[in-house]
């Protein structure tokens, strides 16, 4: 997909997210649009290797989204992919829905992994990573975390046990949209220099624009050194697109009211 | 019994080469062979249990068969947050299996006494809880949970007890309890290494013309009730005898299937008491300082005294 048709993605996604969390009345909204463009880079920009047709391929790359409160961005992505109808998303978080507040396997089997209670993602991802290589298959696998998430002690562990095992198949996205519940991430708990703990974790580490396609692709598509996992610190912008969600600690957890989806949708038309 | 498990799963590995032995660095003495003969379907994880159980679900999602191996303090309480949502919620077949049942080691202190893991994972939805007697209990659980599927949990000795049931016997797992002895007056439930002490407590019982059945219930979830209850309504008196604390674990469980089912029965409790031990002492020591030696239990249940 071209730059251009990749840009408007991005918006769509940003404005199912918009949509989805208003009508809901709840969910997280800012942790959604600070990665739209790394979704849309990654179903749309070739990045991905998938088949909405056959979402059981076994050879399909898999994504685990570990910071799950952001899974409005991905089932809006899910769904331009052509994984569910586009129907489904305006009962996210309603009754009855496959689109629970936090991925859920048991209700959305397209889903690689159920997750909401952070830091867990990414050893689940690695058991995957090693099933591809025990079973000798081609497979990546893909992991996005937050910047808030990354305080846990277990993706610490993760990070520590890809690198031993030369986990060359995994790659870890770390959303930095430098806004956790609380706050700030550097009033709260600062990881800077962020990059460096990954490389000294023995990762191929690799600082990025998260909102540009030219540097996320060549990011996410360019091979790491042989039999090194590749972490892609990916900067954004919390709430990105919409001007008075942008760098709002506010909306990391507060759906916008039905006069501000009306403004934020303008914004994004 | 660790040993014996470690043997059959080694011989159902070779057979189903989706199993994996995952171990956060606490079996590599004991799973030595099985590393050696297996390699490729062994790993140690280093000493990270969280990152353990998520791999375990990471390779379960993608069709292997894991088997976490650990110590059972830190199977049940260190990852309980990722046995939950990455095992079952997700429904995944994974076994845990934890070696050190209740106060099995004694000298480690309260960090290694496993008083409450059954509590916590019979609380868990879709999980299978499992409490062997003997060796033959715990390698035959191997078969049946690689067979049944979903989350499992194991709760082993080290050490092989004496045998309850012979080698060779042919337990019927999926009926969750056997009928290892039978009388009129009492009925014993028991688990683990507490069936054996049941079997002693019913032969001394006998003396003081107390006529007592033993029931070893090796399933705490889902517990067999129908079958427990048909034990239940021929037996005017029951007391339940586990090594984990009195409260949550199998004496809990059968007051709740009693309350459930509006059968009144007299019911003892006998395990480990709501308190850690501060006290350097073996697994024989601290069954005596808290009256679950045979002479004991057997002098409160004979004229029912607390």
């Amino acid at each position: 997909m071209a730059d251009e048709k990749l840009k408007e993605m991005a918006r769509e996604i940003r404005r199912h997210v918009i949509r989805m969390t208003g009508e809901a009345g709840s969910g997280h909204p800012g942790g959604s649009l600070s990665m739209a463009e790394l979704l849309a880079a990654l179903y749309f920009g070739g990045v991905l290797r998938h088949d909405p047709s056959n979402p059981s391929w076994r050879d399909r790359d898999r994504l685990i989204l570990s910071k799950g409160h952001g899974c409005p961005a991905l089932y809006a992505a899910l769904a331009e992919a052509g994984y569910i109808s586009r129907d489904v998303l305006p009962t996210f978080r309603k009754i009855g829905s496959p689109l629970q507040g936090h991925p859920d396997r048991r209700f959305l089997p397209v889903l690689e992994a159920s997750t909401g209670s952070l830091g867990q993602g990414l050893s689940i991802g690695i058991g995957m990573a090693l099933a591809a290589r025990l079973d000798d298959r081609p497979y990546r696998t893909f992991v996005i975390l937050g910047d808030g998430e990354i305080d846990e002690g277990q993706i610490w562990e993760a990070a520590a046990f890809a690198s031993f095992h030369k986990l060359g198949n995994l790659v870890a996205i770390v959303d930095c949209n430098k806004i956790q519940l609380d706050g700030f991430v550097k009033e709260i708990l600062d990881m800077d220099p962020l990059a460096d703990k990954w490389r000294a974790f023995g990762w191929e580490t690799r600082e990025i624009d998260g909102h540009d396609y030219g540097q996320i692709l060549g990011a996410m598509t360019n091979p790491a050194p042989q039999g090194k996992p590749l972490a892609i610190i990916a900067h954004t912008i919390k709430g990105k697109g919409v001007s008075f969600m942008e760098n709002n600690p506010e909306f990391h957890g507060v759906a916008p009211t039905a006069d501000e989806v009306v403004k934020a949708l303008a914004e994004l038309a | 019994m660790r040993a014996a498990f470690l043997e059959a799963l080694l011989v159902e590995a070779h057979k189903d080469t989706r199993i994996i032995l995952v171990s956060p660095d606490t079996g590599g003495f004991h799973c030595e062979t099985f590393r050696r003969e297996l390699p490729g379907q062994y790993l140690n994880a280093g000493i990270a249990e969280q990152n353990a159980v998520g791999i375990a679900a990471g390779l379960a999602l993608a069709g292997r068969r894991p088997f976490v191996f650990n110590t059972l303090s830190f199977n049940s309480f260190r990852c309980f947050e990722q046995v939950r949502l990455d095992v079952c919620a997700m429904r995944l077949s994974v076994v845990l299996v934890g070696v050190g049942a209740g106060l099995d080691y004694g000298l480690f202190g309260p960090s290694h006494h496993a008083m409450e893991d059954m509590s916590l994972m019979r609380s868990l939805p879709d999980m299978s809880v499992f409490s062997p007697a003997d060796d033959t209990v715990a390698a035959a659980l191997v078969q049946h949970t690689v067979q049944g599927g979903g989350p499992a949990y194991l709760r082993l000795d080290r050490a092989g007890t004496p045998l309850v049931y012979q080698r060779d016997a042919r337990i019927e797992l999926s009926q969750g309890l056997a009928l290892l002895r039978t009388g009129r007056d009492l009925l014993i439930a028991a688990t683990g290494r507490m069936v054996e002490r049941a079997m002693e407590v019913a032969d001394t019982l006998s003396a003081s013309l107390v006529d007592t059945s033993v029931v070893d219930v090796f399933r705490l979830k889902p517990f067999p009730a129908r079958r427990f209850l048909d034990l239940a309504e021929s037996c005017p008196r029951i007391a339940t005898l586990e090594e984990h604390s009195a409260s949550g674990g199998l004496g809990t469980a059968i007051l709740e299937v009693l309350a459930d089912h509006g059968l009144t029965r007299s019911v003892r409790r006998f395990g480990l008491p709501d308190r850690f031990y501060h006290v350097c002492g073996d697994r024989d020591y601290m069954h005596k300082a808290s009256g679950l030696d045979a002479a004991a239990l057997a002098a409160r249940l004979v004229d029912n005294r607390p």
